[in-house]
């Protein structure tokens, strides 16, 4: 059974710690209204030095783990670990959580960043990627299990064109 | 014999062009097929909310989604 991940707490601890990170994958579509179900929280974070320590600082009080590995591996979450690796599917104790320094055909934070929007989500304002750039990180990923839910997000696309005032607490 | 389709010959301004992302809304066959069986009803409803509206129906979907896995775990279990 899929871990049940405590979203609103990891985006409050995420936020609450200075971390710098966009809300990307599947609860990013949430956020902009597709109706979907996802077990994980997907976070692009800034690999600039001072925001891999917050990181690793932040999480350090919720066991961060290899998410699927076994138990007992010399596994450390902290920077020199952060630096040395790029992406991290991690189990917390809030629950699952993967952390991206890079997407495909997108870039890492600084590159998403002008493409991404702060919004008030989970009880705090955080960042959440374009609508767009969502589209185009599904698509450069090539998985045979995003083409269900890269039709509903182009549906979405083409409702919010088609309705521009439907979302006066979200405008595009 | 002859074949019937020349094999394509790259030309020099071919391979330097950075083709980039395809914009979100490009046409994609295979999309549009799942595309067409999407309830715009359901995106229409969701569009009208804030998204701290849309992350609280998400977070109380997805506690019944658990609950109900939960009955289905221990119904297999009896």
């Amino acid at each position: 059974m899929p871990t049940q991940t405590d979203y609103a707490k990891a985006v409050q601890v995420l936020h609450a710690g200075g971390v710098e990170f966009i809300i990307v994958g599947g609860v990013a579509a949430i956020l902009h209204g597709l109706g979907y179900t996802t077990y994980d929280l997907d976070v692009v974070y800034s690999r600039s030095r001072d925001n891999i320590l917050r990181l690793v600082e932040t999480l350090s009080g919720y066991q961060p783990y290899l998410r699927g590995a076994p138990a007992g591996l010399p596994f450390r979450f902290d920077a020199r670990t952060v630096r040395n690796g790029l992406n991290f599917t991690l189990s917390t104790s809030f629950g699952d959580l993967d952390l991206l320094g890079e997407v495909a055909g997108v870039g890492g934070y600084r590159e998403l960043l002008p493409h991404s929007k702060e919004v008030e989500a989970f009880g705090v304002r955080c960042r959440r990627a374009n609508l767009d750039r969502l589209i185009q990180m599904k698509r450069a990923a090539g998985r045979p299990k995003d083409l269900e839910v890269l039709g509903q997000l182009q549906a979405l696309l083409e409702e919010r064109r088609k309705f521009p005032d439907i979302s006066p607490q979200d405008p595009k | 014999m002859s074949e019937p389709y020349p094999p394509h010959q790259p030309q020099p301004d071919d391979l330097n062009e950075d083709v980039g992302l395809a914009p979100a809304d490009a046409y994609d066959p295979v999309i549009n097929a799942y595309k067409k069986d999407v309830d715009r009803t359901i995106l229409r409803e969701n569009l009208k909310l804030s998204p701290q509206e849309r992350s609280e129906k998400f977070v109380s979907f997805m506690k019944s989604v658990h609950q109900l896995m939960e009955i289905a775990a221990r119904e297999r279990n009896r």
